[in-house]
Formats: structure tokens, sequence, C-alpha cells
């Protein structure tokens, strides 16, 4: 059975709302709204508060002042921010492929949402805990390749498309590596499903017994969100902003509001994945143990970005192919190694 | 009441699944076609997962889909630019099209029907460990030519991309 304030209180609202509408199949389509609801709330924020992160810690970090005007220390700017974007002139070049050009941004949202459907956030509480979690999940980031592209050769500029085909090469190459490194953990613990994963963590956390993984799941992850310093998709010095160059105002927004969703969600991989996800120590409940891993995973990506200058895209790529895919390779050998001698013992 | 949604999700997903796959034959765009060919495989994983094949459904996204740009790169990558129709310009073949297609049509209709469905539809709950059984036990045979197979393609395709002395 489980046991945690979040399950209790997603139950006892079913148990409300059974008693108010009677349908079964009524309240589990509310039920799933009302959590859709909230995770796209989560995913919202987690936006807002991002970007002040991006400007006010990034600052401290890089010595400099940062935002100070907008509220109390400059608090406020991310409001003033998104105000800005609302309010800009929406500009359509002439030239585009039009419903490309207008899908996607949008589309490059759905599977950003989609995936917080798969995450464990406390004990028994996630969306949908398929069978073949981690693999369907790892199959749904990866549709992030097309929008990418599309708006890349719908837009009709040079930068656009060198930034789209950027995207391709750089996620699809990263992808492979970093699936092989999270096989060590599925054949650990002997499941794909998510809940089973966290499970498996209870007494030692994976970090501990998949270091390697850790590391090549680190600069992958990285990759695939399109962070600095492995951010040559977008890439400003070179190719202004790769495949959203044509895009403004809201348009613009929705890429960010992906990009952010993305780096929230590598957080709650590597803290589902590697840091035991919502266990932790009894004094506070398990779905803050969640967020504090997360966030703290969150500021170390965005450290990094701050830290590092952006990496080259061929000498990129060929570490992904000629350094990262062997370790993940030898990761998964000696995983099976290290297994087989466990069960020998 | 379940069993109408369940009913009309199909027919929902069937009609995504005709249409964009129309619009993949119809498009005179080539880039436009192969999108709506990931949109088409989308739809198939979904009726996979409709059909509680998680692992099937979720193999159909990333491979396929995943495929699918690499395809678009290349399409747009390796064909030249002319001054001609752009894309995919149709041609005067309608009628041989149209028997080939009729003779697919006659052949599935009759493997559709000389095929037995079990009755009830038991799915077993654990299809990834079933699946991976049969594929390292029973049929490692198959399984490794077919992976000797695609080594063979990987090894020639590089050698056909980075020519014969420096590969």
């Amino acid at each position: 059975m489980h046991s945690g304030i979040l399950y209790s209180l997603g139950q006892s609202l079913r148990e409300i709302l059974t008693s108010l509408i009677g349908v079964p199949i009524l309240v589990d389509l509310l039920m799933t709204i009302i959590c859709a609801t909230i995770l796209l709330l989560i995913m919202a924020t987690s936006a807002l508060v991002f970007t002040l992160g991006e400007r006010k810690i990034c600052a401290f970090i890089q010595v400099r002042i940062g935002p100070n005007r907008v509220g109390p220390g400059g608090l406020l700017q991310s409001v003033a921010d998104m105000l800005k974007l609302m309010d800009k002139e929406d500009i359509v070049p002439r030239g585009i492929d039009k419903w490309l050009w207008v899908l996607s941004p949008i589309l490059l949202l759905v599977p950003s949402a989609l995936i917080y459907a798969f995450f464990p956030f406390d004990d028994g509480v996630i969306l949908a805990d398929v069978n073949v979690g981690l693999f369907l999940l790892i199959a749904i980031t990866s549709q992030t390749v097309l929008p990418f592209l599309m708006g890349g050769y719908s837009s009709n500029s040079k930068y656009s498309l060198i930034g789209g085909m950027r995207t391709v090469a750089q996620m699809l190459g990263y992808e492979v590596p970093m699936v092989f490194a999270l096989m060590g953990i599925v054949m650990i613990t002997g499941s794909l499903k998510m809940s089973a994963i966290v499970e498996a963590q209870s007494d030692v956390w994976f970090i501990v017994l998949q270091p390697l993984a850790f590391l090549i799941y680190i600069v992958t992850a990285l990759v695939e969100s399109n962070r600095p310093p492995f951010n040559i998709v977008e890439g400003e010095s070179e190719i202004i902003a790769g495949p959203f160059t044509e895009y403004t105002g809201m348009r613009w927004a929705l890429f960010f509001l992906a990009e952010f969703s993305n780096l929230m969600c590598i957080g709650i991989l590597t803290t589902t994945l590697f840091l035991g996800g919502w266990h932790g120590p009894d004094f506070l409940p398990g779905f803050c143990w969640f967020w504090i891993k997360t966030l703290l995973c969150v500021l170390f990506y965005q450290w990094v970005g701050w830290t590092f200058p952006r990496a080259r895209v061929d000498s990129m790529l060929s570490f992904g192919w000629k350094v990262l895919l062997p370790i993940a390779l030898i990761n998964v050998l000696l995983t099976g190694v290290g297994i087989y001698v466990y069960n020998v013992m | 009441m379940n069993e109408m949604i369940s009913t009309l999700v199909f027919y929902a997903m069937a009609m995504v699944i005709l249409g964009t796959a129309l619009g993949v034959v119809m498009s005179r765009n080539l880039v436009h076609s192969a999108l709506l060919m990931t949109a088409c495989f989308i739809g198939v994983g979904m009726l996979f997962f409709y059909l509680d094949a998680d692992f099937l459904g979720a193999m159909e996204f990333m491979l396929y889909s995943g495929g699918v740009a690499i395809l678009v790169v290349m399409g747009v990558m390796l064909t030249k630019r002319h001054d001609g129709p752009p894309g995919n310009p149709f041609n005067n073949n309608t009628i041989l099209a149209l028997g080939g297609a009729g003779l697919f049509v006659l052949v599935m209709i009759g493997v559709v029907i000389s095929t037995p469905v079990p009755a009830g539809g038991y799915v077993s709950p654990d299809t990834v460990n079933e699946l991976a059984d049969m594929m390292l036990n029973r049929y490692i045979l198959p399984f490794e030519i077919a992976a000797t197979l695609l080594l063979a393609a990987l090894v020639g395709a590089i050698i056909l991309a980075k020519g014969d002395g420096e590969a």
C-alpha cells in the first residue's frame, strides 16, 4: 500500500468526487484533468522561476549584479519579461512555409508536457505508471527533434536551417549513449517501470551503483535538453538563434517554455534515476525530497551552463560518438558482469 | 459507456492515420510528405497503445518517428534544388498504380479474413520480458543474423560516404 501525503490527498479527492458524481469513468476523467492541470501549472511556473535563476543566480556566479530595478532586488523581472513578450508584435516573415512555421513551437511543447505523466513525484503519485515507462519516456523525448527541424526548415532562412540540421545531428547522436547508459539502471532494476526504478533505490541510490552511467547521463542530458555549454543548436555567436531566429513574441516564448520544461525534466530524471527519487529521511514527506533534489539538479545543470564556454559542433559530435558511446557500452558490460558476480556470491 | 468511448477513440485514431497517410501521398512537397508520415507513425503507435501493446507503441515512436527525422534531413540535403516543380511531381501512371493498390487491398482482405482472431484478447501484462525471452532464447539465430546484416549495412554506408581509400 502506498503512503505519503500526496497519495492520501489524491485518494480523498477521488472519494469526494465519487460521492458527488458517482459515475466511475467521469471521476477518472475529472481526476486526470485535475492532475494534468496541476502538472501544466508546475511547468509554466518553473519557466518563471528558472528565468529568474538564469538572471539573478547567474549574475551572482559571474560576479555581476543582474536585473535589480523591477520589484525588490529585481525579483519581479520574470513577470515583466512575460508581459513584454505578450506585448510584442507578432511578425510573420514572408517566404515561410506557413503551416509548419506556425505548428513548430506548438508541437515542441507537446512532448515536453507529455513526459510529466511518467514521473513518480511521490510514493504512488504518478499519472501513468506503464510497464515500459522509461523506454516510452525516452521515445517521447526523442520527438522534440522534429519540431526543431520543422521550425528550421520552414523559416526559410540559412541560420534556421543550419540550426535545425544541428538539432538532428546532436540529439540523435547523443541519444544513443544516453540509452545505453540508462540500460545499466534497467539491468539492475529488472524493469522499465518508473515506480520500480525508484523502489529499487530505497537502500542504495543508483549514483553509487552506476557512477559511470551517471556521468554519461549528465553530459547527454545537457545535450538532449539543448542547454549550454552544448546549445550549439542556438549558438547565438554563430547562427543567431538557430531554429527560432525568425520567431517573435509569444511564438518565441513557446520555444523557451519548452526549453525550461525540458530543463526541469532532466532535473527530475536525474533525481528519479540516480538520486533515489522521493526517497529520503523521514522528517520530510517524499514529495519535498523529490522537489529539493530536482531543484538542486536544475541549479547544477544551469551552473554548468554558466561556467563553461560553448562546445564546438564538430568536437561535440565526435565526443559523443567516439568517447561517450564506447564508455556507455563498457558500462553495460561491467554492469552485466557485476550482476552475474553478485548473483553467484 | 466504456465500450462506446473506446470505439470512438478507435475511429478517431483511424481517421488520423488514414488522413495523414493520404496526405503523405497527395502532398506535393517532399518535406510535408515526410512530416505527415511521422504523424501517421505516431497514430499507428497510439493504436498499439490502444491494443495494450505498450512496447510496440513506444518502439513505433522511437524508431519510426526518429527515423523520419533523418529521412527529412537526407531529403533536404541530398536533393538538388532545380527550377522545375518542387518535391514530388505526379506522373501519368494512375491506372497502373490503381491496379497495384487494388491487388494489395485484395491480398490484405484475404489475409485479414483467413487469420484466426483469438477470442478473449488476452494480453500479457509484461510484454517486455516475454519479448526479450523470445528474442534472446528461442529466436536467437534470426535475431543475430538481422544484427549482422544491419552491421554490414552500417559499414557499407560508411564506406559509401567516405570513399574506399579513407575508410
